[in-house]
């Protein structure tokens, strides 16, 4: 355990100093930020909030679609992260040597990966902070601490979704696009930026059951103060465990796959 | 006792490039793997660090299976004669720590400072590895690999880059070792002369067999 910390740290800080013109990033994120939310702000105004006035998962359009976006934004980068994380260090060539540390190339991956978004995490907690304070007018409560403990579990449940698509990309890397794809179309049917009671009833199970629409869902309903928080929780959690499980197991074959072929190596 | 038996491996549908190997690498001595380029000898170095799964037949380790050996993978060096693998935008310090930490490295620094004085580097440890030239970074890369102090050292073309003194001064690491006889060194080459100067005994890979 001292062992994983000390090599999340030692990637962290690689990163870091990797990393060129920090500030210039961070202040390009944070006015990107106040961008969107200045853009969803005024859309709210030409929005007809009669759709919206019902839903547990807001009052008006500014609070339901900000979490929408800011969700789907994350999503998308989060899960992709691993596998630019193994494409930029197989083409670097820095991988071999990932491979002859003690980790497993695993631990490294999902390491890397967290520390790859890690500007993603701190923008993403800022979006929120905005949007919850502004969006549902939410008072300092323990419903906070569950929201913020939810978005740590479901970023980690994200990783796993994006280690699952590191390891197709071992076998072949053109497979990068197809995850790509499959992230964008798990957005645009999540209903992060329209309700899904307005998809017709006979395709509406396509869109519920995708983990996205699911995670989306349980995050507005916490927000918006659901009575049945600790259900959510578990559910989040339940839902890390396996696709925990799930990524490891696809992980590992396709890496023993990828050595069988001799293309880990090589982007 | 690193054995092959009836070793095969291929890429995707194309001929073998190694096809029925059978060797055993003895710890204690050199074995030279002599062999033009695209013979197979890297690849041959690959499977003996486990980067590379066999087609067929198997590599074992005192009797185990690799993929039975726990962290087998870092009891290996594999030193090859690739200057990619430093991140080019960290100095040569920043690289040195993150590999330590990697690695699990519990040299002291005083030592690190003493070998890193005597190649002439420690001067520019301080300079992004871009900065540094091909041979800079191969003497930084294999300081770090001979540090691992590992039971096994894959050496595959490692002194292209470097001139006469740093060879002199790795080989002199290498084989005074404390321990050298519990080690087992295998160099690959395309130069035989290079070949026979490293290694005890010299093995020719060609048309996918050693012989």
């Amino acid at each position: 355990m001292k062992d994983t910390f000390n090599i999340l740290v030692a990637i962290i800080k690689r990163k870091t100093q990797q990393q060129f013109g920090i500030k210039i990033l961070m202040a390009y994120f944070l006015m990107s930020a106040v961008f969107d939310l200045v853009i969803y702000f005024f859309t709210n105004q030409l929005v007809d909030q009669s759709n919206f006035s019902n839903m547990a998962s807001g009052t008006n359009y500014f609070s339901f679609v900000v979490i929408g976006a800011i969700f789907s934004d994350f999503f998308a980068t989060s899960t992709q992260s691993a596998s630019s994380v193994l494409a930029h260090e197989r083409a670097s060539g820095t991988l071999e040597s990932y491979l002859q540390s003690p980790y497993k190339l695993f631990t490294l991956l999902y390491i890397s990966s967290l520390a790859e978004i890690m500007n993603s995490i701190i923008r993403t907690l800022f979006y929120l902070i905005i949007a919850l304070f502004l969006g549902f007018n939410l008072q300092l409560s323990w419903q906070l601490v569950w929201v913020f403990l939810y978005i740590v579990i479901a970023i980690l449940t994200f990783q796993n979704i994006s280690i699952i698509f590191s390891a197709l990309t071992l076998i072949d890397r053109r497979l990068n696009h197809v995850c790509g794809n499959i992230v964008t179309i798990s957005i645009v049917l999540s209903g992060a930026f329209y309700p899904l009671t307005v998809v017709p009833e006979k395709i509406r199970f396509l869109f519920l059951y995708l983990p996205f629409t699911v995670t989306i869902t349980w995050l507005r309903e916490l927000i918006s103060g659901s009575q049945n928080t600790f259900g959510i929780l578990l559910s989040i959690v339940l839902l890390f465990v396996f696709t925990n499980v799930f990524a490891r197991w696809v992980f590992y074959l396709c890496e023993g796959r990828s050595m069988k072929n001799g293309n880990i190596l090589f982007h | 006792m690193l054995t092959l038996t009836n070793l095969h491996k291929s890429f995707a549908k194309e001929l073998p490039v190694l096809d029925s190997v059978n060797w055993s690498f003895t710890p204690g001595e050199t074995t030279g793997i002599f062999g033009l380029n695209g013979s197979g000898k890297t690849t041959l170095l690959r499977l003996l660090a486990h980067t590379y799964l066999p087609g067929r037949g198997k590599i074992t380790y005192h009797g185990e299976k690799l993929d039975k050996i726990k962290n087998y993978t870092s009891r290996v060096a594999f030193i090859n004669s690739e200057t990619r693998n430093l991140y080019r935008r960290l100095t040569g310090a920043q690289n040195l720590a993150f590999f330590k930490t990697l690695f699990k490295l519990e040299t002291a620094d005083s030592q690190i400072k003493e070998w890193l004085e005597e190649l002439g580097i420690l001067g520019a440890m301080s300079k992004q590895i871009s900065t540094y030239s091909m041979g800079m970074k191969q003497k930084l890369w294999v300081v770090i690999q001979l540090l691992r102090d590992s039971e096994i050292l894959l050496l595959d073309e490692f002194t292209d880059h470097l001139d006469q003194q740093s060879i002199n001064f790795f080989k002199n690491k290498i084989y005074q070792h404390q321990n050298f006889q519990q080690k087992t060194v295998v160099y690959a080459s395309r130069r035989i002369d290079f070949t026979k100067e490293f290694a005890g005994r010299v093995l020719t890979l060609k048309d996918g067999q050693l012989v």
